[in-house]
């Protein structure tokens, strides 16, 4: 890095004048988000005195924080003082925040549409601690968000150096695992989860309709009504057929086209601390993660993605609770080349160690088949039987599913246990399969319920920095033979789990 | 034996599950069954309010609700004191073990090198009676973390003093 290439950081400097226009886009893109019932309340209902009396002092509001956001503008201020990134912000009262250099956990770039032009990114940094708190500076060109983040990871990396870091630097270029062709990404939308997505719909669409029905009132019911019974003036049966494929549909195009705006043009890249994805067809977003801070990782298939040899990555990384999510790499469409790549890096003993494979007790099946459904098949059927109404067959192949989906379970759940680590793998129809080094883990807790107390059987949880993993029902002696382990392996480590 | 495929030998290891416990003070459990008495008549009062107050109230609500505040106080009660025996601790070399629940009991244990914050609380019924709060963080999340009841001041003192101790000789050693 050339030194005047930074000369800016010396000195407080303010971001690229395109900020203004991005969070005059950001303040409407809210307004939109929060106000659109009133809008539309407005559209559809005959305007009377008190509705433009309370719609200007809606404009009056909106008026106000949109000159807030503008002297934001000129109010915000960065720059580098000593062993610190400073930033100055505050329209009314100044605040002035500090981030350490060592305490810079990652430092990602965003670009939603309006970046993409002007061709500016958004820059996130992302401290450890408990505190969770996150700097972001709105907009930047993107040679000063390239030569911020340089300089900042190069100062993070002086002030922590461990091996790790030190063979990783060995490698220095940038290294692209996967590029997601269109092709892939079609393939990607098709093998999600549609089922989900339909229940999102449902779940919404109930949500819109009560909230249509209580502001325009009956209208909408009758209508709702005679537009039902003029398309399925059939039975019940072949309208609940047409509305469920009518929504699995819905659901599939949506799921696609949620696929492409996310997951467009998605790179996978290795870098010299770890990895990268880049993705997003409006939005594009950039996340790294160190190979260090990387606590597990998982990958999932279903029977449709198997078919295309297709797993979805998630490299979970360490941070406070209230970002783990945001802090996970998410790889969809990810082949085995990609999955060997990020299981070489955080297990690169992986192949050589031998793993012993286990299984799940299969008391758990009774246990799940009387919890998930005998027991509230009963409470639904005495409550009908009370209110004198006859006891459903449906309710009875309840259980059966409950039964067959538990028979599954148990079957398929396994943990291979290792000198280093261990890998599980469990899922009823789709699979999902983890990876832990045992020091990462933080702690270990084994418990017991009544039935399991009685069959000598147990449960244990291993926390980590970035989510737990727990292997229910097996024996006792197992449970503790591992907590023991695990135990002496984590405080006889010499490892840093970040 | 199990997990042949290991390279030590699990006989050898430290074992939690034989450890020896250390029960909390005996004022702990006077503590829960007063904050527990403190919650049921509230409840009650509130369930006296309404029945007496109340308008088209159900003939049957006036021997259900007592029932039911009789049997959920029962159960309450009966948990505080239970819970009581099973909440110990064990302090050992390089962690420490935390047993608690009567219904799920579970056994958890936070390697002192993994502790990243320890402080003590009092809670207001608590300080009458002058027991302490030991609470335990880890990155873990909350799940992880502990919190340990019912302790006297100067154990407790004890107790953060020798974590925080231990805490730093293990990143001592590691580096």
């Amino acid at each position: 890095m050339k030194r005047n290439d930074l000369d800016f950081l010396s000195s407080p400097s303010r971001q690229s004048s395109v900020a203004i226009l991005v969070i005059l886009m950001k303040f409407f893109g809210i307004i939109l988000r929060q106000a659109w019932p009133l809008i539309i309340i407005f559209l559809f209902k005959s305007p009377d005195a008190r509705a433009a009396y309370l719609s200007y002092i809606a404009m009056g509001i909106a008026f106000l924080s949109m000159l807030a956001s503008i002297i934001s503008y000129f109010k915000f201020y960065y720059y580098v003082e000593g062993e610190e990134l400073i930033i100055e912000k505050g329209v009314i009262q100044s605040k002035r925040l500090n981030v350490p250099f060592e305490r810079i956990q990652t430092v990602n770039f965003e670009q939603n549409i309006i970046h993409r032009i002007f061709n500016v990114v958004s820059l996130e940094i992302d401290t450890a601690g408990s505190k969770g708190k996150e700097f972001s500076i709105t907009a930047l060109s993107k040679e000063r968000a390239e030569a911020i983040r340089n300089y900042l990871l190069s100062k993070k990396r002086k002030t922590i150096r461990d091996e790790v870091e030190e063979v990783a630097e060995q490698e220095l270029e940038e290294n692209l695992l996967l590029q997601l062709s269109p092709f892939d990404l079609i393939k990607v939308g098709v093998t999600q989860n549609h089922f989900r997505m339909m229940g999102l719909i449902l779940v919404s669409f109930f949500g819109f309709y009560q909230f249509f029905e209580d502001i325009i009132g009956d209208q909408l019911e009758a209508q709702v009504k005679s537009w039902f019974e003029a398309s399925f003036n059939s039975s019940w049966s072949s309208f609940l057929l047409t509305f469920f494929l009518f929504l699995l549909v819905v659901s599939f195009l949506l799921t696609l086209v949620r696929t492409i705006v996310r997951y467009y043009d998605l790179r996978f890249l290795k870098t010299r601390l770890g990895f990268k994805v880049i993705a997003g067809l409006f939005t594009k977003k950039e996340q790294s993660a160190n190979i260090n801070k990387i606590q597990l990782i998982h990958w999932d298939t279903n029977p449709l993605m198997e078919y295309f040899k297709l797993y979805s990555l998630t490299l979970s990384q360490a941070a406070s609770m209230a970002i783990t999510q945001k802090q996970s790499i998410f790889v969809p469409g990810s082949y085995d080349v990609q999955l060997g790549a990020v299981r070489k890096t955080y297990f690169p003993e992986e192949d050589l160690l031998d793993f012993e494979q286990h299984g799940i007790s299969p008391l758990i099946i009774w246990r799940r088949v009387l919890y998930v459904g005998i027991v509230p098949v009963g409470i639904i059927m005495a409550l009908r039987f009370a209110m004198g109404e006859m006891i459903d067959l449906p309710l009875l192949l309840w259980i059966l599913i409950v039964a067959a989906a538990s028979y599954l379970y148990q079957k398929q759940w396994a943990y291979f246990v290792s000198d280093k680590g261990i890998r599980l793998s469990r899922g009823i129809i789709g699979r999902r399969e983890t990876l832990l080094k045992w020091y990462k883990i933080q702690s270990v807790k084994v418990s017991q319920g009544i039935y399991q107390r009685r069959k000598n059987l147990a449960t244990i949880d291993f926390y980590t920095a970035a989510g737990s993993v727990r292997i229910p029902y097996i024996e006792l002696e197992k449970a503790n033979a591992l907590q023991n382990f695990v135990l002496y392996r984590i405080e006889s480590s010499q490892r840093e789990w970040m | 034996m199990i997990f042949e495929n290991l390279q030590l030998d699990l006989e050898d290891l430290p074992e939690v599950e034989t450890v020896r416990y250390q029960k909390l003070a005996p004022a702990h459990l006077t503590i829960r069954l007063i904050s527990t008495g403190l919650l049921y008549a509230l409840l009650l009062i509130g369930m006296a309010l309404v029945l007496t107050f109340g308008e088209d109230i159900a003939p049957e609500l006036y021997y259900i609700l007592p029932t039911i505040w009789l049997c959920l106080a029962g159960i309450s009660f009966w948990l505080a004191s239970a819970s009581y025996k099973v909440k110990a601790y064990a302090l050992r070399q390089k962690d420490i073990v935390y047993r608690k629940g009567v219904i799920i009991r579970s056994v958890t244990t936070i390697p002192f090198n993994r502790v990243q914050h320890c402080e003590i609380k009092q809670g207001p019924i608590a300080r009458f009676f002058g027991l302490k709060t030991l609470a335990l963080f880890t990155a873990g999340g909350q799940m992880s973390d502990l919190s340990i009841p019912g302790l006297l001041p100067r154990e407790a003192e004890q107790l953060k003093d020798f974590i925080i101790k231990k805490t730093a000789e293990d990143r001592y050693e590691e580096e």
